[in-house]
């Protein structure tokens, strides 16, 4: 199931829409969520990844769906702190998915990059640290 | 490498059955198959394509957090069995599949303390190994070269030890910075030792600073036994089949092993008469097979099958520094650790030692999904935490020696059947001693201290990272005496001639380091014992 498909249809949506909008506002030239593709495809690529997505977007829209958006977050951390911590989650990991986001935090992947031809770093300090005298505990049984 | 998922006709009889085809029982498999003995190889799990890592893709976070996640419970694979852990301190993490959680893991690399093995003699705390560190570091020695380690010779946190096959990683910008704060603290730091190449080496590929070792390692870098052993393995003879759930350990009135039970994926029971039987499962798996195989499970005349758990408690402080410092690449492993308390000091309110490792930090997700103190940091405030994060922050891991107590254990949750399977899953029981708790308070207090020595401006140090449940220890654990303990000191059951433990369940106590080196000198010990036993 996809965002698109949750139970209650567009209302769903934008309740989903208007937590996410909490949990994720705009700030450091960032769009907040919903203007990221969360809810959309950066959230359906999630759920495409974990089956059980679904499930917690639907147990969050049901949350005390009279509150505000922001009231219920905020009994949400009080009343279900896993629910919130797990809407938490796949919602950022969502917003983290989207290319605007990425460029605006300068974060462009985990890229291949080639070993230095040097060292390893600090050999001087490693000489040193080898200078001194050994440090583990001697069993009385033991032979080196 | 060729698994066989579907072997028509699935071998009825074999000279050694191994059960799981991880870290122990590649090590064992490759031994013996270059020996000339036939060695079948049953695994729950699939074998995966290092394509389908998710390391150079841009859901790699994403993923870790569903399918790549290292907890069972949270991946929800068909071949995972269900583990009821809450009534558990730590949660388990491992991996089913032909790898097994060397697929996931950070491969640092470290061997046993001398004093590990002599808690009981030297600190009243625990037991005595039957065997010493003397007797492993052959064994070490050569599961260094067959891994592909790298690393650097003269540590004088441990015994005289020969070079590792490659030079260490480089550490980097942090590792450099925590190294001069060290050095001036007088703190001990060394080069990491991790079982990634630093080179070229026996066709894989050095380490490309990914950061992405939890998800695989796609560019064959990392020593999983996938690349390591069962390639070699596989052309020495070994039949390694796929989806093979084990349900039953079989053996005859003499007591001797027979062999095993077990199902394919269709569900069809299979009876593999074998002269070995070696559990390889993990301290979870192998006390699952064994407590399933007959009333008041197999091998248990000490009652100790299961018993005495070690999960290494664990937590991570974070450094973030003023300025980008490279952290969110480098090697997963460790950049460099300290066993500046390593060795337990009971005078100075330090029973138990601990170890650190300093690792990156990886991306926007793992900042945004850091355990934070007061929750997760929604609003504003993730905006903040990220920004402060991405490359400028480093992460010190901090594993502490839990002694063994009875009631920490792993047991069988009948009313919970596994689909496809006879066995039902896991009930855990790990509950942390408030020694074991100061102890990681200590430590994380003086690792922020290493982090501000180092000039960070902001450091978080956790209470308990009770996720990171990575080192499974001790369920089966080896002794002289079969009345207290499971398997003799080769790893050979005391209560069935040819039945074998060979993975991190023979623990009699767990060090403070991450144990996979032990665990693969272990096991070679075991192989050259099947081998040297056979030949008699």
């Amino acid at each position: 199931m996809t965002t698109h498909e949750l139970e209650a249809g567009a209302s769903a949506e934008r309740r989903l829409s208007a937590l996410s909008a909490v949990l994720i506002p705009s700030g450091r030239g960032l769009p907040a969520a919903p203007d990221a593709g969360v809810p959309g495809p950066m959230l359906d690529r999630v759920s495409a990844l974990r089956p059980d997505v679904w499930m917690i977007l639907t147990s969050a829209v049901a949350f005390r769906p009279t509150l505000s958006a922001e009231a219920a977050v905020a009994a949400m951390a009080q009343e279900e702190p896993t629910l919130l911590r797990a809407l938490f989650e796949v919602l950022a990991a969502a917003y983290y998915l989207s290319p605007t986001v990425r460029a605006g935090i300068g974060y462009h992947g985990q890229q291949a990059l080639a070993l230095p031809r040097g060292g390893f770093g600090a050999e001087d300090l490693a000489l040193e640290m080898m200078t001194r005298a050994p440090s583990f505990r001697v069993p009385p049984d033991f032979v080196q | 490498m060729r698994v066989t998922p579907d072997v028509v006709p699935p071998p009825r009889e074999t000279d050694v059955a191994i059960v799981g085809a991880g870290l122990s029982g590649a090590v064992i498999a490759a031994e013996l198959a270059a020996a000339g003995l036939r060695v079948v190889l049953l695994e729950r799990g699939r074998h995966w394509n290092p394509e389908d890592y998710r390391g150079p893709h841009n859901d790699w976070e994403a993923a870790a957090t569903g399918p790549w996640h290292a907890s069972p419970n949270r991946r929800q694979l068909p071949e995972d069995y269900p583990i009821d852990d809450d009534a558990a301190e730590m949660k388990p993490m491992l991996f089913n599949g032909v790898g097994g959680s060397t697929i996931l893991y950070g491969a640092q690399w470290m061997r046993l303390l001398p004093s590990d093995f002599r808690r009981r003699t030297l600190d009243d705390v625990g037991d005595d190994w039957p065997i010493d560190y003397t007797d492993l570091a052959p064994f070490y020695d050569q599961a260094d070269r067959d891994f592909g380690t790298s690393g650097l010779a003269g540590d004088p946190a441990g015994p005289v030890r020969p070079e590792y096959p490659m030079p260490p990683l480089p550490i980097g910008e942090i590792g450099e910075t925590v190294a001069a704060a060290h050095a001036r603290l007088g703190w001990h730091w060394w080069p990491g030792s991790n079982a990634i190449a630093s080179r070229p080496w026996q066709g894989r590929r050095p380490c490309v600073l990914r950061s992405a070792c939890g998800q695989g390692c796609g560019e064959g870098a990392k020593g999983s036994v996938d690349r390591t052993h069962l390639p070699g393995a596989v052309a020495a003879g070994v039949k390694v089949i796929v989806g093979a759930r084990v349900v039953q350990i079989e053996t005859d009135k003499a007591g001797g092993t027979t062999g095993v039970i077990w199902r394919d994926a269709a569900g069809l029971r299979h009876r593999l008469q074998a002269q070995r039987v070696v559990l390889a499962a993990n301290a979870l798996g192998s006390a699952r097979l064994l407590l399933g195989s007959a009333p008041g499970g197999l091998a248990n005349r000490s009652g100790l099958v299961g018993r005495r758990l070690m999960m290494h408690p664990f937590t991570r402080v974070a450094g973030m520094f003023d300025r980008p410092m490279g952290t969110s690449q480098g090697a997963w492993g460790q950049a460099l650790y300290s066993l500046q308390y390593a060795e337990a000091d009971p005078e100075n309110g330090r029973p138990h030692g601990a170890k650190w490792n300093l690792g990156p930090s990886g991306g926007p997700l793992h900042a945004a999904l850091f355990p934070w103190p007061g929750g997760p940091p929604t609003g504003a405030r993730l905006h903040e935490r990220v920004a402060s994060w991405l490359d400028r922050a480093a992460l010190w891991g901090i594993t502490v020696d839990d002694p063994p107590e009875l009631e920490n254990r792993v047991e069988l949750d009948l009313g919970t059947p596994v689909e496809g399977d006879d066995l039902p899953g896991l009930r855990l029981t790990y509950r942390i001693a408030q020694e074991c708790r100061d102890v990681l308070a200590f430590n994380a207090e003086r690792a922020r201290e290493s982090f501000e020595a180092a000039g960070a401006v902001e450091t978080v140090a956790l209470p308990l990272a009770q996720d990171y449940g990575w080192h499974l220890l001790g369920t089966c654990r080896m002794g002289n005496d079969p009345e207290t303990s499971v398997v003799d000191r080769w790893g050979e059951a005391h209560d069935h001639s040819g039945l074998f433990i060979a993975d991190s369940s023979v623990f009699v106590t767990g060090g403070s380091v991450n144990p996979a080196a032990t665990i693969a000198a272990l096991s070679l010990r075991t192989a050259k014992h099947i081998l040297t036993s056979r030949s008699k």
